[in-house]
């Protein structure tokens, strides 16, 4: 199985995404998937993914609607608060699962 | 203890009672200046991001808030902790229509580096514990303190 791109995306990109990359890392690690993350500010973001190619985005704040579309986006915000991150960790590894 | 921080009583405030999120911010922007922790202009940028990018997690009985800003307005890492007489409202993070009744402040000043994720990650294992965050809710300024460098410094 290849290694799969994971953008994490907050407002100031010190904070929620450092969290959520660490524990996204670590959770699909645990579903049999090779991801790498890097994390980055929402203003960031559409740069990140021409450089980067992300496969997929998960982001713990808002993004326009007109952010990122081209990447598959999802809330992380689970992540941080530990509500329902075993869900969300699913809802990732299957759609990597799905795109590879 | 997490390498080179320890919560400082003097940036925790208890049952404060203030009439909204922006009264709460202020306060303890200021408590943080005060004691040195952040610059100036640290308050400002921590209002105004607040508005564009919330930071208020819904959990299960206590509900938290942890505005931030950028790591130029901060000099040393610090983390003030407020808890709230009366909730004040704060949007979810990445979903400001959503208001969530907040009765914790964590108000982070924050660097930039690797050496902080870990405090970060240390700090999410605070919010996520509910029982916890209920005991940080009925706490006096010195045991939140314990509390929460007790957590801090667990692997």
């Amino acid at each position: 199985m290849r290694t799969f791109k994971v953008l994490t995306v907050c407002g100031t990109g010190i904070a929620t995404s450092t969290v959520a990359s660490e524990k996204c890392k670590e959770m699909l690690l645990e579903r049999g998937l090779n991801i790498e993350v890097i994390e980055c500010k929402a203003t960031e973001v559409e740069s990140k993914i021409l450089v980067y190619r992300p496969d997929v985005i998960v982001h713990t704040t808002i993004l326009g609607e007109d952010v990122g579309n081209t990447v598959k986006k999802i809330r992380g915000l689970a992540f941080v608060t530990g509500v329902r991150m075993d869900k969300l960790a699913d809802e990732i590894a299957d759609y990597l699962k799905s795109v590879e | 203890m997490h390498k080179g921080f320890t919560l400082a009583e003097e940036v925790v405030r208890v049952q404060v009672d203030v009439p909204d999120r922006e009264a709460i911010m202020r306060l303890m922007a200021d408590v943080l200046e005060k004691e040195g922790y952040v610059k100036e202009t640290y308050k400002d940028a921590v209002l105004a991001r607040e508005e564009i990018f919330s930071t208020g997690l819904p959990l299960q009985e206590y509900c938290v808030a942890i505005p931030h800003t950028d790591a130029i307005h901060v000099n040393k890492p610090m983390i003030g902790v407020a808890t709230l007489q009366n909730p004040v409202q704060f949007a979810e993070m990445g979903n400001p229509e959503e208001l969530l009744d907040v009765q914790i402040v964590f108000m982070l000043a924050m660097q930039d580096g690797r050496e902080q994720i870990k405090l970060l990650t240390q700090l999410m294992k605070v919010v996520q514990d509910q029982e916890l965050l209920k005991k940080i809710y009925k706490a006096d300024q010195k045991e939140i303190v314990e509390l929460i460098n007790q957590k801090l410094c667990m692997e």
